[in-house]
């Protein structure tokens, strides 16, 4: 089992995250990834100029780490690769990417669900959306909420 | 003096960070609160949703600060 996390204010290479997910998951027969995109409208329609992440200096990271902690001892998966970014985020990049490798593919689509649930709902960040409309903190919505608890026992 | 944080909504209304030099030896974080609320005349921070970190970790209200803590206060989080 392995688990590589982290938080950054670049851009995301999904690409090459997928491969240091790769590098160490001969051993296994699935490999399921997600990628989080900023949409480029808000909520209420208006176009967004970007999103801002603000992370806490340890406690997002931290929070991250055990999301994913938390996924391998509830799923039978071997690895999770977990990036996510902070900052100012344009429309259309990547803020979050995800990927899981299992010997079978139900546990890992299972768990990079669970993981994203998770992120986006419990994960230490303050989200806020800019543009000409001025800026707003967001905070998690109701379907959020609903998809959480998808995985309360 | 003892640097505390703020994250997410507050700190738009108090700033990011304030520097704070405790005059009493022992100090909760609800007296805490309460002392930070009246020297910055910042009402939101009586708000129990704004939860606060003692070195990195959620404490309760009656929980003690000490000078040497890293303290933060934090909105709600909006996850990522």
């Amino acid at each position: 089992m392995s688990n590589v996390v982290k938080l950054t204010s670049n851009s995301i290479d999904c690409q090459a995250e997928e491969l240091e997910l790769w590098e160490r998951t001969q051993d296994c027969g699935a490999v399921v990834s997600f990628k989080g995109i900023a949409r480029p409208t808000t909520k209420q329609g208006e176009p967004l100029d970007f999103l801002v992440l603000q992370a806490h200096p340890s406690m997002t990271l931290k929070s991250m780490q055990k999301i994913t902690h938390s996924a391998n001892e509830r799923f039978d998966v071997k690895h999770c690769q977990v990036v996510h970014r902070h900052g100012s985020i344009a429309p259309n990049e990547t803020i979050v990417f995800v990927a899981v490798s299992s010997d079978h593919r139900r546990e890992a689509f299972q768990a990079a669900d669970y993981i994203m649930d998770r992120l986006k709902s419990e994960a230490v960040f303050w989200k806020r959306e800019e543009g000409a409309f001025g800026r707003r903190w967001i905070e998690p919505t109701n379907r959020d909420t609903t998809d959480l608890a998808r995985w309360s026992d | 003096m003892t640097t505390i944080l703020f994250f997410g909504k507050i700190s738009d209304v108090i700033g990011s960070q304030i520097t704070y030099k405790f005059s009493d030896s022992s100090l909760n974080v609800g007296q805490l609160r309460s002392q930070l609320s009246t020297i910055h005349e910042c009402p939101e921070l009586n708000d129990l949703t704004i939860r606060v970190s003692v070195n990195d970790e959620l404490v309760a209200e009656t929980d003690m600060v000490k000078p040497i803590d890293t303290i933060a206060f934090l909105s709600p989080f909006s996850g990522g």
